[in-house]
């Protein structure tokens, strides 16, 4: 195998599988390396437990599908790869055996939540109208666009209404807006719930946008038949098919620089790759301080690096192996339940949300526990044995538990948590018991980090979402358009510019800067949707 | 999916599979695509994260050997970098006696090119043995090895017997090699091998891994010697795991225009007067291919693919006899650990601990066969510590391998197997219930060969039973019999899976056979995938690697 190439990628997850397939397509010559044996990064499905059921270990839900640019741009299809956009996406079920469904009809929602509130039900259409033109008119197309400045950002949304309703809404904090449009105390707690499930924390003001991105996603989660790691798969396949290759298990070093340039990099067991862009999709700590390594960084980056926060809550997750799919107690008042995508469960009042937040802040575990959960093979019988069901729980928990994080490796402990779930399980869904829940494991916070390291205290995000790490500042000021102050090193990872989660934003913006500096055949156009904000003036 | 067409179909995306469709892309240059039923292609070379995550696991072929791979990484140079890198621990296989805490360790050749430090650890035992290990050694590398190197990489001739053991006795130098040793048992080619039971048990223990059988049976001695042999002396594991082999050959095949096709599972082969077209997909769709070549087990080739109308009826009477009994069901476990476990051997053998595959025994040489046939006959509680079953286990982290990709750092992956009853003997409820009283044994059976293996030292486990190994890989015989066929001497080599069907063709036209269930033997052999190529160039007039590369084979 050569040694040299146009572009070396660290991290096949998909911000990295993403940035190797656009640049491979344009000509240039990839290798994307990862330290574990399977490319994918998050996009992992493995057998775990019984034969033939198949479990997303990390994940699952694919929510911007219908905006981001490499669904346009590559055929997915064509690779066996294809998303299922169940129509019943959230259903929240409660004591009394009714239930609030999200539908990715509008109409359908509205008349779920006019069963429990009609008025809140007219607010849903009030704010879904106003995420749904934010989303679609400026933050879905920003996403795909590098980072503005937050001076000429404000200046420009200014310019425009829609422009100043997304500046209004993005000083809010979740609660304010879930207070400012509903009334009813489970539509509050779904609508909060919804907004903060990937971790933005519900009293901080600053990031509103996401609260509209989220509540507008929530009638857009799809996943992928077969399990995620179907997707990653089709886009290694797409890399080999352009010359060039993505790589495990191959743990860098060292990224080597010399006169302020990055040249290639060094791999754990010595060998020495050339390269003449480097993109790191891992976060901050270790590109800089460990690849890059401190002698070759200006003092003021070094800081700002130093500085980055990891996120203060984590998720355990629970797989499940069954023998039936769950028969919900609310499917007597709405049988549609029992198709939804995503359930929250124990979490009936916005003070039931609150409290088990603040829990988990304070690096505790409620005695009672809540979560989504989902059953994948209700959607898509591939991913388990005919006739059975597979299940996933996330729940929110700290990485540091306030006996140390250590804790997570206790197997007691980690039965303990489990059967917590378990218990709330059996309660909304009473076909749930010994005989039907067949096998099930549990992954902690710490397995997060022991999985994808650059997943620091469980961060599945790379970093918090906070005002000062987001937008032009993800990771920071210098490193935000994905170049970085060291020539040819670019950064593409969740911890970069737009974010985490599989988004397909940091991959794709990383791969068109580099298109750009290495001259390469640039074979995809600008996306529709942000062609348009750009002609509002919204970018 | 739509309807396509390709030059060559492959049914079954295992490593058979793969590696015949690295032949044909490469070097045949066909269009060739692969159908496999499963979420991933690779077959038997599969790794995931079970126990816990960034711990990882290889979910069934675990022990690799440089005799898998030596042609494959000559015609494809950049295989090993692509991911089928073989690394190989200070010793490769060994077996604790409970007795003593002694232990016998086997050297691979990398470590121990003249077999002095294999020698040295049966001359603890027998200053004999030792010499007379020294001595088997000379003959292994000058003659045995060479001969059964040619007799993996070269196909059958269609309806002749086995040359291989009339071969190796030919160039053996007069009175080293015993005629009688083709009816024996491995007990009885040890006897006159070697004194010390030590050694022997070695032997056996290292004949019951290669096939889940016991050392007694007549008439299998020959090729266990030669099997077991070979595994000590090329043993290895791979780098991240035997999945990063399947990635190298993923990638080689679609790098050469190759198409592979996952969770698509085939119904048919398409035959059309005596001549196969295609294959025929679950959903409907028609693949038209000239060639296609079945990579399942000759049994569902034979009943499943072709059906009774296109074959004559005594190969599917012969089909329908192939064995998998005497092969034993088996646990098998993965472990994420703290730390690697820290035998009391390593007292005897510092290089205990720095051993890939570690067999945990007796010195009683009847105690397998014992076991074997109290599980094969009964239906006793498969994992009672009534029943003395010995595991066997190996640590891929362990620092001598040198691959810390397998476990976070400072922690340890590790599996063990053991054997049990068929699968078929319990329910699947039940086997599932035993999953935890049998991880309490195993661990319990650990803790008195290594005190460190108590359940604090345990940070996630997954047990799989025979059930679980019967349903997770396609086509397993009922019993978990992870070779497909027992690898008894009527099925292997060239009567593997029968001597009309061994050389890989078969009474139709353009469709062909290979798979674990061919010569020459199970395991994740590359030779299965190399040799089904060699039959196909032949037969349509394509290139041949060792035409191209200046081999004999």
């Amino acid at each position: 195998m050569d040694k040299k190439f146009d572009v070396i990628i660290i991290g096949a997850g998909p911000n990295g599988l993403e940035a190797g397939v656009y640049l491979s397509k344009a000509g240039l010559k990839v290798l994307v390396l990862d330290k574990r044996y399977e490319i994918g990064g998050g996009l992992a499905t493995d057998e775990l437990l019984l034969a033939d059921y198949l479990f997303n270990t990390h994940s699952i839900y694919m929510m911007m599908a219908d905006y981001a640019p490499i669904y346009k741009d590559i055929d997915f299809e064509a690779y066996n790869c294809r998303h299922i956009h169940p129509d019943v996406q959230f259903a929240l079920p409660l004591s009394d055996g009714r239930c609030i469904c999200l539908y990715s009809d509008m109409e359908k929602t509205c008349e779920s939540i006019a069963r429990i509130s009609p008025k809140d039900a007219e607010s849903y259409r009030k704010l879904s109208r106003i995420a749904g033109m934010c989303v679609d008119g400026f933050i879905a197309p920003a996403t795909y666009v590098p980072a503005v400045p937050p001076l000429d950002q404000v200046r420009q949304l200014q310019a425009t209404d829609l422009g100043k309703m997304v500046l209004e809404y993005s000083e809010k904090s979740p609660q304010e807006i879930v207070h400012e449009f509903f009334e009813h105390e489970s539509v509050r707690a779904l609508m909060l719930y919804v907004s903060c499930m990937w971790g933005l924390h519900y009293d901080l003001g600053g990031l509103g946008y996401l609260v509209l991105l989220y509540l507008n996603r929530a009638s857009n989660y799809r996943i992928a038949r077969g399990g995620s790691h179907t997707i990653a798969s089709a886009l290694a396949k797409m890399i080999h098919e352009n010359g060039g290759i993505a790589l495990g298990p191959r743990r860098v070093n060292e990224i080597i620089i010399k006169e302020g340039a990055a040249q290639g990099v060094v791999l754990q067991d010595g060998t020495t790759l050339e390269a003449k862009a480097v993109i790191s999709t891992i976060d901050p700590h270790q590109t800089f301080l460990k690849l890059v390594g401190e002698d070759n960084l200006e003092e003021d980056l070094t800081e700002k690096v130093k500085g980055w926060q990891w996120e203060d809550s984590s998720l355990l997750t629970m797989h499940l192996c069954l023998e039936e799919r769950p028969n919900f107690t609310a499917a007597g008042s709405d049988p549609q339940v029992n198709d939804a995508l995503i359930y929250i469960l124990g979490c009936e009042t916005e003070e039931d949300v609150i409290k088990d937040w603040d829990a988990v802040h304070r690096g505790e575990i409620p005695e009672q526990a809540s979560f989504h959960c989902s059953f994948p093979s209700v959607h898509d019988p591939l991913q388990a044995p005919p006739n059975r069901c597979s299940g996933l729980i996330t729940r929110a928990v700290p990485y540091r538990l306030k006996e140390g994080k250590e804790k997570w490796y206790n197997i007691d402990f980690q039965d303990k948590i489990g059967n917590q779930c378990l218990d709330t399980l059996k309660r909304y869904a009473p076909n749930m018991n010994g005989d039907t829940i067949l096998q099930t494991k549990v992954f902690t916070p710490l397995g997060i980090e022991d999985k994808f390291p650059s997943m620091v205290e469980g961060s599945y995000k790379h970093g918090a979402y906070l005002p000062l790490q987001m937008g032009y500042q993800r990771p920071n000021d210098e490193c935000s358009q994905h170049r970085t102050p060291i020539k040819n090193l670019y950064v593409g990872g969740s911890s970069s510019y737009p974010g985490g989660c599989v988004i397909w934003g940091a991959g794709y913006l990383a791969a068109n800067a580099v298109v750009e500096d290495l001259k390469g055949n640039k074979w995809w156009s600008e996306p529709d949707t942000v062609a348009k904000a750009k002609k509002e003036g919204l970018l | 999916m739509a309807d396509e067409k390709f030059d060559a179909v492959v049914v079954g995306g295992g490593n058979k599979g793969l590696v015949t469709a690295m032949y044909l892309t490469k070097y045949g240059g066909m269009k060739t695509g692969i159908f496999e039923v499963r979420h991933e292609a690779g077959g038997g070379w599969s790794t995931e994260e079970v126990a816990a995550p960034g711990f990882t696991f290889n979910t069934h072929s675990t022990a690799h050997c440089t005799f898998y791979y030596d042609l494959l990484w000559e015609d494809f140079p950049d295989f090993k970098e692509k991911g089928a890198e073989l690394l190989h621990a200070r010793a490769s296989t060994g077996g604790i006696f409970i007795e003593d805490h002694s232990a016998i360790l086997f050297y691979n050749r990398v470590n121990d090119p003249n077999w002095e430090k294999t020698a040295a650890s049966a001359a603890k035992f027998s200053i004999r043995d030792g010499e007379a290990l020294l001595k088997f050694g000379r003959l292994w590398d000058d003659f045995i090895y060479p001969e059964f190197q040619r007799w993996l990489w070269t196909p059958p001739t269609a309806g002749q017997p086995d040359p291989f053991f009339e071969n190796v006795l030919r160039i053996c130098p007069k009175g080293s090699i015993d005629p009688s040793w083709e009816n024996k048992s491995l007990m009885q080619i040890s006897d006159e091998l070697f004194e010390s039971v030590e050694v022997k048990c070695g032997l056996y223990r290292g004949g019951y891994s290669y096939w889940g059988g016991p050392a007694h049976v007549q008439g299998n001695g020959w090729h266990l010697i030669v099997i077991t042999m070979a595994a000590a002396r090329e043993f290895g594991l791979i780098r991240g795991g035997t999945h990063s082999s399947a990635h190298a050959a993923q990638k080689i095949v679609v790098e050469n225009g190759g198409k592979i096709f996952t969770r698509t599972e085939v119904d048919k082969v398409i035959v059309e007067n005596g001549r196969a077209k295609g294959i025929r997909l679950k959903d409907g769709s028609v693949v038209e291919a000239k060639v296609v070549i079945s990579s399942l087990s000759p049994q569902s080739m034979c009943l499943d693919l072709i059906g009774e109308d296109h074959l004559p009826q005594h190969i599917m009477r012969k089909a329908k006899a192939l064995t998998a009994f005497y092969s034993a069901g088996g646990w098998w476990d993965a472990w994420a650990l703290h730390e690697p476990p820290n035998y009391t051997a390593a007292e005897f053998d510092p290089d205990v601990n720095e051993t890939a595959f570690i067999a945990l025994m007796d010195k009683d040489p009847w105690s397998l066969s014992r076991e074997f046939w109290k599980r094969k006959l009964g239906r006793e509680w498969p994992g009672s510590p009534l029943i003395h079953g010995f595991p066997n286990t190996w640590s891929p982290s362990i620092s001598s391998v040198g691959d810390p990709s397998q476990a976070p750092p400072g922690k340890c992956a590790a599996g063990n197997e053991l054997y049990t009853c068929a699968a078929d003997v319990f329910t699947e409820k039940e086997w599932n219930e035993f999953k935890k009283p049998h991880a309490d044994f195993v661990l319990e059976m650990w803790g008195k060969f290594a005190p460190n293996m108590t359940w604090d030292n345990v940070i996630g486990y997954r047990i799989d039973s025979p059930w679980d190994i019967t349903y997770r890989l396609r086509h397993t015989p009922i019993n978990g019999c992870w070779n497909l066929l027992d690898c008894v001497s009527s099925q292997v080599g060239w009567n593997r899976p029968m001597m009309e069907l061994s050389d890989h063709r078969t009474p139709i036209k353009g469709l062909y056979g290979t798979g674990s269930g061919w010569h020459p033997l199970g395991y994740g052999l590359g030779a299965g995938g190399y040799n089904c190529y060699q039959v196909i160039a032949e037969d349509w007039g394509l290139i041949k690697p060792q035409d191209r590369n200046k081999r004999p084979y």
